[in-house]
């Protein structure tokens, strides 16, 4: 894959990238950190990847994992108090939603984002997550639930 | 209704114009990033070793990992745990489920911050290949071996590994709890002594302390294969506090070259070495500039960091579960996360402002940190 193809797959991955991140990290300069630490990871080891069909799904993988590492090393610096989290809200952001699966379980929280804001059909996702298909359908049928009753209403079909 | 995938889209919103220019950052310098491995001869024994281990002998690994180890050789190229650290830990903490023995080999509370080693094996001390919460079956086996991270090798999906070496695969996890509430913090895991033993080093924040002990309930999970309810227990352990020594000082000193002011540095000193955090912001008469707003939009990456001044070369760091940079608004950041080993006992330390990603440096500013 050429510098010029890796950028154009990235650009067109953008959002995907960042609603990922979104499902694991509350800060967005820990998403921005993770995003950035995870394309040049997948840049560096470009050569690992035998199938370039697969580059999505691949840079999702590595983008979690970075994710999880910035959980697993992140000191609390000064208390939460002081430097509130202060999610980005662009135009049309529904907060209700974003609150409601905030509320949900990590690997729940990364199937409804796969799932329902991209797209992908749950065998990918099985892949993507490293879980059976039946874990996959199992969590999404729960996190419907549970985003149900947390908005209250019968919003999701 | 969430019919669309616009609509639950929606929850999250487009990403900021900060997320944006860093990405564009980041692949701008693609090229400079880009390290080719070249074939050399330690590859070639590496390949040498794969070899060996597909034809029937299990990967030995004999080191037995110390809460040192972990920092000096975990977590980054410049972290420097004191050798001879001893945690001073006496407790003989051991927990069985399903079949497995977990173990504290090693815990530590350094301020409100706890390390801990757990050795986990099977209680029959049969060989077998544990995974921590966090690695999956298709994961590379070079997350487990350390020695095989850098080749081939260490690419085999863990799976793979353990049915090639017949081995049981046992998928483990733990926490520490105060309270009944997990204490937020991270795992890391390394197989030992061939496929004997996981070394699960495990570190939590923020832990509340009572005449110089830690109270603490270890809990410890086994996930089974076939996807059913996750096993848990718990026993209430005790682990000696390190107090560490933490002051302020106040710098308020312009950065040559930046519109940019270090206003304070926080320290906290243990045996583990000296944590740094320093506080600046972009000076507000300049904040419309170029220069300011390359800041602001990360196209200047600008970090602090500790440097010999007669060589230029950063100070040695301490061990440190590593940090982050934060910004309570616009023009007001705090980098944390640094540290200086045990080692530096100087009173004086050299701060030297760079942009990460151009490498350029700014003036140093020199700072008393500790009284006559």
């Amino acid at each position: 894959m050429t510098q010029e193809e890796f950028i154009r797959q990235v650009e067109e991955s953008k959002g995907t990238l960042y609603r990922v991140s979104c499902a694991y990290l509350r800060q967005e300069q820990d998403r921005a950190d993770a995003v950035q630490e995870a394309l040049l990871k997948a840049w560096q080891g470009l050569g690992h990847l035998k199938e370039e069909g697969y580059f999505r799904t691949w840079l999702i993988r590595i983008l979690i994992r970075e994710c999880v590492n910035i959980q697993r090393k992140q000191k609390r610096m000064i208390p939460s108090d002081v430097l509130p989290d202060r999610p980005y809200e662009s135009q049309g952001t529904n907060a209700e939603l974003r609150e409601a699966i905030l509320r949900l379980p990590e690997g729940m929280r990364l199937a409804v984002v796969l799932f329902y804001m991209e797209g992908y059909p749950v065998e990918e996702i099985a892949k993507i997550m490293r879980v059976p298909k039946g874990t996959v359908c199992s969590r999404l049928a729960r996190a419907r639930e549970k985003i149900k009753e947390t908005l209250k209403e019968d919003a999701i079909c | 209704m969430l019919n669309r995938k616009e609509d639950w889209q929606a929850a999250f919103g487009n990403p900021s114009p900060a997320f944006d220019a860093r990405m564009r950052q980041t692949l701008n310098h693609l090229e400079e990033e880009k390290t080719v491995k070249k074939f050399s001869l330690r590859m070639a024994v590496l390949v040498l070793a794969l070899i060996l281990a597909l034809t029937g002998a299990v990967y030995a690994a004999t080191n037995v990992w110390t809460i040192g180890d972990y920092f000096n050789q975990r977590y980054g190229d410049n972290v420097n745990a004191p050798r001879d650290f001893d945690s001073g830990f006496a407790g003989n903490f051991t927990q069985e489920l399903d079949g497995l023995t977990f173990h504290i080999r090693d815990a530590y509370v350094d301020g409100n911050q706890l390390s801990a080693i757990v050795e986990i094996s099977r209680a029959d001390g049969q060989p077998a290949l544990f995974r921590g919460e966090d690695i999956m079956e298709d994961d590379p086996i070079g997350d487990l071996y350390l020695e095989m991270q850098e080749d081939e090798a260490g690419l085999m999906p863990v799976a793979e590994y353990a049915r090639q070496h017949n081995l049981p695969l046992y998928w483990v996890g733990m926490g520490f709890c105060q309270a009944d509430q997990v204490l937020t913090g991270g795992a890391d895991y390394w197989m030992e002594d061939g496929s004997k033993r996981l070394a699960y080093f495990l570190t939590a924040e923020d832990v509340q302390v009572e005449e110089g002990q830690a109270k603490l309930q270890w809990r410890v999970y086994v996930y089974p294969e076939d996807g059913g309810p996750i096993h848990r227990q718990e026993i209430e352990i005790t682990v000696p506090v390190e107090p560490l020594k933490t002051w302020s000082v106040e710098i308020q000193r312009p950065v040559e070259g930046l519109p940019v002011v270090l206003d304070q540095l926080n320290l906290a000193e243990g045996r583990m070495g000296l944590h740094l955090e320093y506080v600046w912001h972009i000076d507000e008469s300049q904040a419309d500039t170029e220069l300011a707003r390359a800041i602001q939009q990360v196209d200047i990456n600008l970090w602090f960091r500790a440097i010999d001044p007669d060589t230029g070369e950063e100070l040695p760091g301490g061990a440190t579960l590593g940090g982050s940079y934060g910004s309570p608004d616009d023009v007001h950041f705090v980098q944390s996360g640094d540290s200086v080993s045990a080692s530096f006992q100087g009173d004086t330390l050299y701060i030297q402002p760079y942009d990460a990603w151009e490498k350029n440096t700014y003036g140093v500013i020199e700072v008393k940190i500790r009284e006559e």
